[in-house]
Parts: structure tokens; sequence; C-alpha cells
């Protein structure tokens, strides 16, 4: 039970953060990333 | 449809969700075909499992990478959209995500089939699984915080120095369409080309040797396996330590549900008591508390269950490491 409610509150505690990370628009930050090939992650540097 | 589900048993269930997983998370196959990668939205979102944003088929983001990426603004603003999305997938999942979300889990696994001779697990096996909590914590995080305090620009250590999957998914097939990527590769990429072949040829011998000795994102997720919502649940009251789920795991797990569980539920048919359930695949086969007992009693045992018996001490039992 009691490892039951921690789950729930670290998903709630997930949702939160994803949320304050929302409105700050760090969601960009990841995008930004993501849509231009990585060249450290394919070997280039 | 059920029946057939059912047909296929635990381990086979879980295959359809990886495969699906891995189509789906590379579903962009136009990539492949032009070499180059996914700019949409869906990329401002990642994916639970191990998957390199630069494959040309990825259609959303790697969380390592991101995780990496998103620690560019520290100490002047923490990473909370990357750290409420790991919160997340572990809380509801833990390392359930290894089991049935990542493509190179199921790429590990398809290889471990091979028919070979393979290396067992072992108590030494188990101590190596702490490789993964220093990948994270250097490789990770203290790496490319210094990169960025020294240098003012993050590198994303683990992403350019030991990920094979952005080698074997973003690396292989872009430089297979790019001669221009083709003639910048250099040392860099020989040093990663040898990581992702060592990986890929121990997974032959070795089940899942980077799941369990090198992936930090392993590690995230295993810190929330005791209380992830999702997946195999371990009812202590009726387990008798017995060990019959960790000789039949091929995790260096101890119990299920300790940070090497995969959460994968194919030991809830081994479970002599009925004590490991598992809340989103149909688990058939697991005899209940009561009719052990009474299969005990029958054939003549002399000893009856202890669980659910308070005053009966708990013992670990010869399967334990």
């Amino acid at each position: 039970m009691r490892a039951k409610l921690a789950g729930i509150v670290l998903l709630a505690a997930g949702a939160a953060l994803i949320c304050a990370g929302l409105a700050e628009g760090q969601e960009m930050r990841v995008f930004q990333k993501a849509i231009f090939t990585c060249m450290e992650c394919i070997g280039i540097g | 449809m059920m029946a057939r589900l059912r047909a296929l048993g635990a381990e086979g269930r879980r295959r359809i969700v990886q495969v699906l997983a891995a189509v789906l998370y590379n579903a962009n196959v136009g990539g492949f075909l032009k070499g180059n990668i996914y700019r949409g939205n869906s990329k401002k979102f990642c994916v639970p499992g191990l998957n390199c944003y630069s494959c040309p088929g990825a259609i959303a983001a790697c969380p390592l990478g991101s995780l990496q990426a998103s620690l560019s603004s520290f100490p002047t603003a923490l990473p909370l959209y990357m750290l409420g999305i790991l919160l997340l997938f572990g809380a509801l999942l833990g390392r359930a995500v290894c089991a049935f979300l990542c493509p190179f889990g199921l790429i590990q696994e398809l290889l471990h089939k091979i028919p070979t001779k393979k290396l067992k697990k072992s108590a030494w096996t188990r101590r190596l699984t702490v490789i993964k909590y220093i990948v994270l914590v250097v490789m990770v995080i203290a790496l490319p915080l210094y990169f960025l305090a020294v240098d003012g620009v993050l590198t994303p250590a683990f992403c350019k120095w030991l990920c094979p999957v952005g080698t074997l998914e973003g690396g292989v097939p872009l430089m297979i369409a790019d001669e221009h990527l083709r003639a910048q590769a250099g040392w860099l990429f020989s040093w990663k080309a040898l990581v992702t072949a060592a990986v890929l040829v121990a997974s032959v011998f070795i089940y899942r040797p980077f799941c369990r000795f090198l992936c930090p994102l392993g590690a995230i997720y295993s810190l929330f396996n005791r209380v992830a919502i999702l997946g195999v649940r371990l009812d202590r009251k009726k387990c008798t330590h017995c060990g019959a789920c960790a000789r039949a795991c091929k995790m260096d797990v101890r119990i299920v549900n300790d940070r090497e569980c995969l959460r994968c539920g194919e030991c809830v048919s081994r479970c002599p008591t009925g004590a490991i359930t598992c809340k989103f695949i149909a688990s058939k086969g697991g005899k209940t508390h009561e009719e052990t007992v009474r299969t005990r009693a029958g054939a003549g045992a002399s000893h009856i269950c202890g669980a659910g018996d308070a005053t009966q001490p708990s013992r670990r039992g010869p399967g334990s490491l």
C-alpha cells in the first residue's frame, strides 16, 4: 500500500515538473537538440 | 484473439509489445531512405526507452540525450521538464520500460537467441551491475557539467563516448545515406563502432549486457522499481524466499522488483505460492497460496508454505545471490 502511494505521489510530482518545465518553455531545448543531427551521438564529434 | 495472445505466453506477448514500440519510435521510414532526420513537433517529447533522436526514423527525442542537453542551463535553471518525464515513466513503469519499450533491449534479446554457449549470471555479474550507476553519475551528469563549466559548451559525454544506440540507429544509417558524413568519420566513430560491435557480440553470449552493466537509463528507472505502479508486484506476505523467481530469471535479480528486475512478468508462472502478480499482462500459471498448501498436503509434504503466517520467519532460498 505504501509503495503504491509512493508511486502515485511520484507520478503526480513528475506531472507537476513536466508542467513547470512546459511553462518555462524547456521542451524547446529538447526540440532544438532533437531536430538536428547530433554529431556527438553518431560518432562525428 | 485473446486466446491466441494467451497461447503466446508472457515472453511472446512481451515480444509483440517490444516490436510495436520499436516500430512506433522509428515510424519516420522516409528518413532512412532520404538520409535525414525527422523535424516534427513530436520531437518535443521523449520516448521512454533508449532510442537515439538522430536515428532517421525517430519521431521523438531520446530521454538520455535530452537530459544531458537540458543540463546546459544548469545551474541557472533546473531541467524540470526532463526530470518530470523521467519521474513519470519511472513511477509508472520502473524498469518495465527496459523489458517492454526499449528497442536496444529487443536487439540484445534477439541476438541472445543465437544458439551458442551462454555466460551464466553469478555473484560477480551482480556486482558488475553497479557500473551503470557510475556511468549515470559520471558520463550523464558530471562530465557534461564539467565541460559546460570549462568550455562553456555542454558535451553529452555518454552519447559521445559510450552510447551504442546512437552509432547503430543514427550513425550507421546516416553514413550509409550521406557520403559527406562518411568523409567526416574519424577516430571517434571508430571507437564508437568498436563499442557497439562489442556490445552486440557480447549480447550473443551474455543476456542483455548493456542493460545489466552499462545503461544509465536502466539505472534511473531501477530506482523506481519498488514503487512503480504498473507491472509485477510481489506480495511479501505470500513470498517464502524460495528463490524460484530469481533462478528462472536471466537478470541479476535477488528478488522480484529489486533494482535488477526488468518487471517482465515471466517469473509469474514460476512462483509456487502465487506471490507474484502482474498488472498489465494476464498472469496465468501461478498457483495461489491455498492451491500450493493443498497440493503439498496431498503429497505428504511435512513443511507447509509459511506465507501469510506472520509468526514464521522468512528465509533465503538456494537460488538467491
